[in-house]
């Protein structure tokens, strides 16, 4: 009894464990795994993407394209992480993020230019939006599958990803409480830009870039007004220690 | 000893953001606890801050000893035969198998913190840690709150 109980808190308390980034062995960072089946039917379905939306249709037409039999379809359909819709969107989602990963990785890349951790925020977070160009029309109902209330868990982990590798390759070294508030912030820039960027009309999606640039800002003046604030509130504590002192010594 | 801490201090928070691990969710809280119990001894006599030395230092060598046994046991997960898969013996494990360079750097960064805050508890000892009043009662209660400190920063 106690034992069956200990285990789901284990198991619930698996949203708290941290994970280690090995440096030696990158292999074992990799988002997607390329060899296993199911990921390669998947990363072929989104070719149909832009066609199809995110519907199983696009499943059966990838398993078609690569020669296997129709009823490896249950492979992922059979998949407990969800709908095949839903698996789409997940498989999608993290193969943008190993494209961000690869774009920052690449040494020849302009992204090495810049040299501000906010302008560098900045242009991960346009990169990254500028990969939605091509389903931008099928792309809200893709984010619906993430907020249905099964879903949102892997929903919110796969954002919170998301702007974890964002902060890190922007040069974040915060090892205290800013480490939470800088990746809550950016989760949710990334959220509102993306909800602009499905209204945005103007061509080549200007607004949101413009939206983005603002947004990103606007934690780094958040950021600079709580340390200023800070500063402020120890100079005055130590100059009342020093005023009460003084008086007392007075008398 | 204070330049000595704060090169610990400064190694383990870059290993911290290179390796991407999350800091505890509690960081303010131990921040305002070494804070206050560093204060609070230093408040009390200068014996009460060396016996509060001891005591910190104490929980600290044996952490330290705790990573670096799973970290030597290679976190307990079995080592298998490349080629053939086959599970290996204790015996078959050689330094060649069992060593990356990554983990290999950091059981020595560890062994070496280790010995060099064991140096700091028996400096305090030197400075007459023994002579504070319920020196017995504080060393004992600052473990404990360390050790508490300990095991709910590992969890959340």
């Amino acid at each position: 009894m106690l034992k069956s109980r200990l285990i789901s808190v284990a198991r619930s308390s698996r949203g708290v464990t941290r994970s280690y980034h090995s440096v030696d062995h990158p292999t074992s960072n990799q988002i997607v795994n390329s060899k296993s089946v199911e990921s390669k039917i998947l990363t072929k379905a989104l070719d149909y993407i832009p066609k199809f939306g995110f519907e199983s249709i696009c499943i059966t037409q990838a398993i078609r394209d690569m020669g296997y039999a129709d009823s490896l379809e249950s492979s992922v359909t059979s998949n407990p992480i969800g709908t095949p819709e839903f698996q789409l969107m997940y498989h999608w989602l993290k193969v943008q993020r190993q494209n961000l990963e690869q774009l920052v990785v690449d040494p020849k890349s302009e992204f090495h230019q810049i040299r501000d951790e906010y302008d560098r925020v900045s242009y991960l977070i346009k990169k990254r939006l500028e990969f939605n160009v091509p389903i931008i029309n099928k792309l809200g109902k893709g984010l619906g599958q993430l907020v249905v209330p099964y879903n949102i868990n892997r929903g919110m982990e796969e954002l919170h990803n998301l702007s974890d590798d964002i902060s890190f390759y922007a040069g974040d070294r915060s090892n205290d409480f800013a480490w939470y508030s800088k990746r809550l912030s950016l989760s949710s820039v990334y959220v509102s830009s993306e909800l602009f960027m499905l209204q945005d009309s103007s061509p080549e999606f200007k607004k949101t870039m413009e939206f983005v640039d603002n947004k990103v800002q606007g934690i780094n003046d958040l950021g600079n007004a709580y340390n200023n604030v800070e500063q402020w509130g120890l100079f005055n504590a130590i100059t009342l220690v020093n005023l009460i002192k003084s008086q007392l010594l007075r008398g | 000893m204070w330049e000595q801490e704060i090169h610990h201090h400064n190694t383990f928070n870059n290993l911290q953001s290179d390796r991407r691990v999350r800091p505890s969710l509690l960081t303010p809280l131990w921040k305002v606890g070494a804070f206050g119990m560093g204060a609070g001894t230093a408040l009390i006599s200068k014996e009460a801050a060396m016996a509060c030395t001891v005591a910190v230092e104490t929980v600290i060598g044996g952490h330290y000893n705790q990573q670096l046994r799973v970290l030597m046991n290679q976190y307990n997960i079995p080592i298998y035969d490349k080629e053939t898969g086959r599970k290996l013996t204790e015996k078959e494990i050689n330094r060649h198998i069992e060593t990356s360079p990554e983990l290999a750097l950091l059981k020595d960064t560890i062994s070496t913190f280790r010995d060099e805050e064991l140096e700091h508890l028996d400096t305090a000892l030197e400075h007459d840690a023994e002579k504070a009043v319920p020196y017995l009662l504080l060393t004992e209660l600052i473990k404990l709150a360390c050790k508490g400190a300990i095991w709910t920063a590992e969890r959340v």
